[in-house]
C-alpha cells in the first residue's frame, strides 16, 4: 500500500540571532511550567524563573514573538489550499503533529485547521510525544483513516514547532532546533493525477535511549541516534534489491557533528543536497522538508528522485520512509503542487511494487 | 422514547434493538476488538472542596455553587510526574492481566487534555513508558488537542490498528493528566472540579469484558481557541450542551439504538446540571446517567473513561447491557463511544484485515 503526496510546503521564519540556549522568552506563555507542578514538565536543568541561559550567539529560524506555532501551521496549510482550492473540499483527515507545546495553551491547532480550511473531516487529531517521528506516524495511520476507502479523499498532515523557554532550542554539540512548519496533502494510494511523490514504505521504531538530553554527553546521544537511524533504514531497505539501492539518496535530521553524513556512510547511500539552513534541525517539519528537497532535486535533474528519509529522536523514537519524488511538480510559494498529468503512474520498481 | 426494532432475518420475529446492534453486520469491521481490562489511579488522599476551598481562599459562594452542581471531592498529585501516575495505573492493569500481556502490546496510544501535562521536549512520555515496561510497540503516539474527547479517539485508533493487524493481539490506551496553575484552575465552569489521574486500558481480540461498538464524533471547530477569552468561554458555555445533545442524537441515528435502552450512560465527571438537561431533552431516564463520580472522584480529564468503566460500566456490561461513554471538551471536540457486552453476539469475521503500511523494526 502506498500513499501519494499531491502538495507539500515548508515554511521557515527568517533566521535570527539568539544568545540563549533556551527558546524564545515569552513571559506570559508558559508560566505554569515554572510553578510546582511544572517541575516534571520543564527541563530539570532549568530552575524556576529562568527564561534565558546565556550561549554564544547563533542563528536559527525563529518566529516572531506574536506568531504561534498554530499560526505557522495555518499559514503553510493555507498556502497549499490556495494553490488548489478544490483539494480542500476533499480533505477528510486532518492530522497535525508537534514536538513543542501550544503557545495558545488552551487551544487546538488541529481544530483550528479544520475551522479555517476544511469541511468536517472524518478524522481530526494532533499527535505528540514522538518528537520528529510524528509525521511518519501520521502517514502510517492514514491507511486506517475512516475515509481510506474513498479514492477521492485527501488527508492533510501538518507539522509545526516554536521553541519557547523553558525548553532548549540548542543543546551544545548535539542539536539546534529551528522554528518551522510544514504540511502536505496526501491521497490514499497510487500516484493520482497531479501526484508529486509516492511514499512506498514506512518504518517506525521505539528503542528508548534512557539518556538524559541535558546531562549525558553529546557523543553518547549521537551514537544512539546513529545506530537507531541506521537500523531503521536498513530494515526499511531489506526488500529493496542491491542494484536499486545504488540510486537511492538519503536525507534526514540535521544534528550536529555531521551525524547525517555518518548515517549516510553507514548505510551506503549518497546524501541529498539540503536547501534549508545548515546546522538547524527543523523538528517536526524535518521529514517533510527532506521530501520537499527530494522534489526539488527531481525538478533540477528532470527525473524521479528515489529517496530514503530518516528521523530519530534523543528519546528513542525513529522512522524511515522510502519515497519517490516526481519531477513534474509545480512550484508554489513555500512548496510544490502537482501539475495535471494524464494518467495514474507507478514509479516504484517492480520489486517494491510486489513487496508493498 | 419507544424501542425501535429491526426485522430479524432468521426467524421473522422482531429483533430487539440490542440484538440488532449486536449483530455483526451492524458493526464496523473493527468489531473483534474489545476491552480486556482497565485500571486507573488518582493520586493522594481524597480532598474535600469545602476544606480545600477555605484553605485556598476560594469564594464561599463559588464552593456553594459547586456543591449545588454535585461536586464534592477530588484528587491532586503532590509531586508525581505523568510517568509516576501512569506507572501506578499500569501496575494495576498488569496485576489484572499479567505484566507480559501488558508489555507486549503492539500498539500504545496515549491521550491527555492538560497541555502542560507531559515531560519536556525532547523527552517523551511514550519512550519512558516503553523503557520502564520493556515495550517495543509497532506504533505509539499521543493524541492531543482534543481535550477530554481524546480518549475516545485513542480507543478508536487503537481499535482500527488492532483489527487490521492479524499479528497483533493487544493494544494499550493510556491517559494521564495533571492540573497546572493556581487553585482556580481546578474549578471547571462552576460545575466541575478537576482531579489529577492516569489510566491504562488493555484492548484485545480475545478475553474481552466488552467489545468496542460504534463511535460518533462531532466537532465544533469554531471553538478551537478554547476558553482563552471571556467571549470564547461564554460561547462554549452557551453551546456545549447543545453540541453534546446533538452528538447523542447523531449517535443514536447512526446506530439505531435508543439512548434510553443503554444500561448506563457514562458522562465525563463534570457539568451535572448540563447532563440532566440533556437527559430530559432526550427523554433519557435520569438514573441512566452515571453521575456519582462527579461528586466522588472529580473530573480527571481523559482518565474519566477508565474510571467510570471500572467504577460502574463493567458491572453493567457484565449484566449484558450496553454502555455509552461521552467525551466532551471546551475546545469543540465531542465523541460518543458505545461499548457492547461480549457474550450476546456471534464472533464476527476476523479475516481479510487491511494491509498495514507501517512495519516494525525487528
Amino acid at each position: 500500500m502506498t500513499l501519494a503526496l499531491t502538495a507539500i510546503g515548508v515554511r521557515l521564519p527568517p533566521s535570527r540571532v539568539s544568545a540563549s540556549f533556551l527558546g524564545a522568552a515569552i513571559s506570559s506563555a508558559y508560566l505554569p511550567l515554572y510553578a510546582k507542578a511544572g517541575a516534571h514538565s520543564r527541563p530539570h536543568t532549568v530552575r524556576r524563573g529562568v527564561m534565558s541561559l546565556s550561549s554564544p550567539p547563533y542563528e536559527a529560524p525563529i518566529l516572531d514573538q506574536a506568531e504561534s506555532c498554530e499560526d505557522a501551521a495555518s499559514a503553510i496549510v493555507g498556502e497549499l489550499v490556495s494553490a488548489d482550492p478544490s483539494a480542500a473540499l476533499r480533505v477528510r483527515s486532518v492530522l497535525h503533529v508537534q514536538c513543542t507545546l501550544n503557545q495558545q495553551v488552551l487551544g487546538s491547532a488541529c481544530l483550528r485547521l479544520v475551522h479555517s480550511y476544511f469541511k468536517q473531516p472524518a478524522d481530526v487529531l494532533a499527535i505528540g510525544q514522538l518528537g520528529t517521528v510524528g509525521v511518519p506516524t501520521a502517514l502510517a495511520l492514514l491507511p486506517h483513516a475512516r475515509s481510506h476507502d474513498d479514492a477521492a479523499a485527501l488527508a492533510c498532515v501538518s507539522a509545526s514547532d516554536k521553541w519557547v523557554a523553558p525548553f532548549y532550542r540548542r543543546i551544545p554539540g548535539l542539536v539546534t532546533y529551528g522554528d518551522a512548519a510544514a504540511a502536505c496533502l496526501v491521497a490514499p494510494a497510487g500516484l493520482p493525477r497531479g501526484g508529486i511523490a509516492v511514499i512506498e514504505r514506512i518504518m517506525t521504531s521505539c528503542q528508548p535511549s534512557g539518556l538524559d538530553p541535558w546531562v549525558d554527553p553529546a557523543d553518547r546521544h549521537l551514537d544512539h541516534l546513529h545506530d537507531h537511524a541506521r537500523d531503521c533504514i536498513e530494515t526499511l531497505l531489506r526488500p529493496v534489491p542491491t542494484d536499486e539501492r545504488r540510486h537511492l539518496r538519503l536525507a534526514g535530521d540535521d544534528y550536529a557533528e555531521g551525524l547525517g553524513a555518518r548515517v549516510a556512510r553507514s548505510v551506503g547511500l549518497e546524501p541529498l543536497a539540503r536547501s534549508f539552513p545548515a546546522g538547524v534541525h527543523l523538528a517536526s517539519a524535518s521529514p517533510l522538508a527532506a521530501i520537499a528537497d527530494g522534489i526539488a532535486s527531481a525538478q533540477r535533474e528532470r527525473s524521479a528522485c528515489r529517496l530514503v528519509v530518516w528521523t530519530a529522536t534523543m528519546a528513542g523514537h525513529a522512522a524511515a520512509l522510502l519515497v519517490t519524488c516526481e519531477p513534474s511538480a509545480r512550484r508554489i510559494p513555500g512548496g510544490w503542487v502537482g501539475q495535471d498529468t494524464d494518467e495514474t503512474t507507478d514509479r516504484r520498481s517492480p520489486a517494491m511494487a510486489d513487496a508493498c | 422514547m419507544g424501542a425501535r426494532t429491526r426485522p430479524g432475518h432468521e426467524t421473522g420475529r422482531e429483533r430487539s434493538p440490542l440484538e440488532a446492534l449486536m449483530a455483526p453486520q451492524a458493526l464496523s469491521p473493527v468489531n473483534p476488538v474489545g476491552i480486556v481490562a482497565a485500571a486507573y489511579h488518582l493520586p493522594g488522599e481524597r480532598r474535600d472542596i469545602v476544606e480545600w476551598g477555605a484553605e485556598q481562599d476560594i469564594p464561599a459562594q463559588l464552593i456553594e455553587t459547586l456543591l449545588a452542581n454535585g461536586c464534592r471531592y477530588f484528587y491532586a498529585s503532590e509531586n508525581e510526574s505523568d510517568l509516576d501516575l501512569l506507572a501506578v495505573a499500569l501496575d494495576g492493569l498488569a496485576a489484572q492481566s499479567g505484566r507480559q500481556r501488558v508489555a507486549s502490546a503492539t500498539y500504545v496510544l496515549h491521550a491527555h487534555t492538560q497541555n502542560f501535562s507531559v515531560p519536556p521536549a525532547p523527552t517523551s512520555l511514550l519512550a519512558a513508558v516503553a523503557k520502564a515496561y520493556g515495550m517495543q510497540p509497532r506504533l505509539c503516539f499521543s493524541i492531543e488537542q482534543l481535550a477530554c474527547s481524546g480518549t475516545v479517539a485513542a480507543i478508536d485508533w487503537a481499535t482500527r490498528l488492532l483489527a487490521a493487524d492479524p499479528d497483533a493481539e493487544h493494544a494499550l490506551v493510556l491517559t494521564s493528566d495533571r492540573v497546572f496553575g493556581n487553585a482556580t484552575y481546578r474549578i471547571y465552569h462552576q460545575s466541575g472540579v478537576q482531579s489529577d489521574g492516569a489510566s491504562a486500558i488493555l484492548l484485545g481480540k480475545t478475553g474481552t469484558t466488552c467489545r468496542i461498538g460504534p463511535i460518533t464524533y462531532r466537532n465544533a471547530p469554531e471553538l478551537h481557541m478554547g476558553p482563552s477569552t471571556p467571549a470564547n468561554e461564554r460561547a462554549i458555555a452557551q453551546t456545549s450542551w447543545l453540541h453534546t445533545k446533538r452528538l447523542f442524537q447523531e449517535h443514536q441515528a447512526a446506530i439505531g439504538f435508543p439512548l434510553a435502552e443503554y444500561g448506563q450512560i457514562l458522562p465525563i465527571n463534570a457539568y451535572r446540571p448540563n447532563w440532566n438537561l440533556i437527559a430530559k431533552a432526550l427523554s433519557v431516564p435520569p438514573e441512566r446517567l452515571f453521575l456519582d463520580n462527579i461528586r466522588d472522584r472529580g473530573h480527571a480529564c481523559c482518565t474519566d473513561l477508565a474510571m467510570n468503566l471500572v467504577d460502574r460500566g463493567f458491572d453493567v456490561l457484565g449484566q449484558g447491557k450496553p454502555v455509552l461513554y461521552c467525551g466532551r471538551s471546551n475546545i469543540g471536540a465531542y465523541a460518543a463511544l458505545t461499548l457492547l457486552p461480549p457474550a450476546m453476539a456471534e464472533q464476527p469475521d476476523r479475516s481479510a484485515p487491511e494491509p498495514v503500511t507501517c512495519e516494525v523494526m525487528q
